[in-house]
């Protein structure tokens, strides 16, 4: 059954990873690529790196730990087996950062987040919590008011991220913290919403886009305002880059908000990710690329309004 | 009114839909029964524009979807999102400010909690208060009656009576058909993605007859439970 159960999951890995556009082998190799890269530019950045890839396969774990997948998961085998698939899953899920740990001889660091990972497949995360969490995001749902929620350990994690620079006087790990901020709230926006939740839109195409781009602007500004100043008042040196890069990342967020109905009702595909991940190399791309998306979301959204009428 | 005419839907080669005629009018409650997998949804999608299709649907409206509210079989939630949030989220897509959620809450729901811990029945309910806020015209019901109680049941049937009243335009499915005859002035039997049989209010009991002569025949005989 164990076997069984992982060569399901590896083809359904698979499925999506071509579903997003790419087949299985070069997928595989693209993202790990990308997380090699990715791995390399933060350790070279702030020496707590080792930290934040000791708690991220943690965060990460909580998601296999969900209790409907859970409930679903006890109902399909015995405990036995349902504890060890849960161990292996957690700890094939930390084993990347794990070893990059090792390689940058974090000995410790490697060893408290496997054993933690493995330890946390004990452990069930109920989505379906009774707890309602406040969000200054109600009057307009759905994408802070959910974003917020589901994502408030990461977007906690940011924040301890940049308490930590400032107190350790670092601007770059505090712009770090920012940059990891935005990129949560990117998240937000990562799902295509169901039919139905654009149907109910009495508005054209585009007053519908710059609903979402005016809500995007001002609930971001909401969440990162606060360390955005901060930094600010301790970096008072570096105000001008922080600026910069202030006004970058909202501009990243909108990017992922015109790309997002660029591609709708499907997710974003390698074509849409392989332009933004040149506009993160070179961001002047950016002034070609967001009319771009916005004209492609346009004629995405006026295609299913033609639909509707 | 809602005009559809040669209304066709295939998904690859199978066709679901089969030239469909159908004339919605104000003030009428028009009911649509059918078997799992009949088409039913599927016509509540194309009317809704959620599909493309083949065929004309025309209204009076300029575009029907703004006038339109529509219940569907199993509405969705976002997991995060408290029911006063969701009510929020469809009154202020279709320009409906100033709601007094609490005070519009007929069906004692829990607004405060999260829509996505509701059961089946408090889920239909929340879809169906969401859909009234709204202001609309005309009124897509996919099984409203799934999984709600019988207190509620009577709300609902209520509602449905007070619409009709307000001149609204109605389509219902549902697989009770005491409901539906209690309710409808038509119903028309959608068989295999066609309307095979309209009926008037007064022949209603016929129709009963006839579905459960042709679902159940003697099917409960075959399985020779002991």
């Amino acid at each position: 059954m164990k076997k069984q159960y992982f060569i399901l999951q590896f083809k359904m890995l698979g499925r999506h990873i071509r579903a997003f556009g790419l087949p299985p082998i070069i997928g595989v190799l693209f993202f790990g690529t990308l997380f090699l890269i990715g791995s390399f530019f933060l350790f070279m950045q702030t020496p707590f790196a080792p930290y934040i890839y000791g708690v991220l396969p943690l965060l990460f774990s909580t998601i296999l730990g969900e209790d409907k997948r859970n409930d679903f998961l006890t109902s399909l085998v015995e405990d036995k087996s349902y504890y060890s698939i849960r161990f292996i899953e957690n700890l094939l899920l930390a084993l990347p950062f794990a070893l990059f740990l090792l390689y940058n001889s974090a000995y410790l660091m490697a060893f408290i987040s496997l054993s933690a990972s493995g330890a946390i497949s004990f452990f069930r995360f109920k989505n379906r919590t009774s707890f309602v969490l406040p969000t200054p995001f109600s009057k307009k749902p759905f994408e802070f008011t959910v974003g917020f929620r589901k994502h408030f350990a990461y977007l906690i994690l940011a924040y301890f991220i940049g308490i930590m620079a400032i107190t350790a006087g670092n601007f770059i790990l505090g712009v770090s913290a920012l940059v990891l901020l935005y990129f949560i709230m990117i998240a937000f926006y990562s799902e295509p919403e169901k039919d139905f939740f654009v149907w109910i839109y009495k508005d054209t195409p585009q007053r519908f886009l710059l609903y979402k781009i005016k809500t995007a602007v001002v609930y971001s500004s909401i969440i990162s305002l606060p360390l955005t100043v901060v930094l600010g008042i301790s970096f008072p040196a570096n105000i001008g880059i922080l600026s910069i890069i202030f006004i970058l990342c909202l501009t990243y967020l909108l990017t992922f908000v015109l790309a997002k109905y660029a591609a709708y009702p499907n997710r974003l595909m390698l074509p849409e990710w392989l332009m933004i991940v040149m506009s993160f190399w070179f961001p002047p791309f950016l002034i070609f690329l967001m009319p771009y998306f916005y004209k492609k979301a346009i004629s995405r959204l006026d295609l299913l309004e033609k639909n509707y009428d | 009114m809602i005009k559809i005419t040669n209304l066709n839907k295939a998904f690859g080669n199978k066709t679901v839909l089969n030239n469909i005629d159908l004339e919605l009018t104000k003030g009428k409650v028009c009911g649509i029964v059918g078997e799992n997998g009949a088409g039913k949804t599927t016509l509540f999608r194309c009317i809704a524009g959620l599909e493309k299709y083949e065929g004309n649907i025309e209204s009076e409206y300029d575009h029907l979807k703004n006038y339109l509210g529509f219940v569907q079989t199993e509405p969705y939630f976002f997991s995060k999102i408290t029911g006063k949030e969701y009510l929020r989220l469809l009154c202020s897509a279709r320009k409906v400010e100033e709601v007094d959620f609490d005070q519009k809450n007929i069906f004692d729901l829990p607004l405060d909690q999260f829509a996505q811990t509701y059961s089946t029945g408090m889920k239909k309910k929340l879809a169906i208060l969401g859909i009234l806020l709204q202001n609309n015209e005309a009124f897509i019901l996919d099984e409203p009656f799934n999984g709600v109680d019988i207190q509620s049941n009577l709300i609902i049937t209520e509602i449905i009576h007070k619409l009709k009243y307000l001149n609204k335009t109605i389509v219902i499915s549902s697989h009770i058909f005491s409901t539906l005859s209690a309710i409808c002035d038509e119903i028309y039997l959608l068989k295999e993605g066609q309307f095979v049989k309209k009926v008037d209010k007064d022949a209603f009991h016929l129709l009963e007859q006839e579905m459960k002569e042709v679902s159940v025949g003697n099917r409960v005989d075959e399985l020779g439970l002991e």
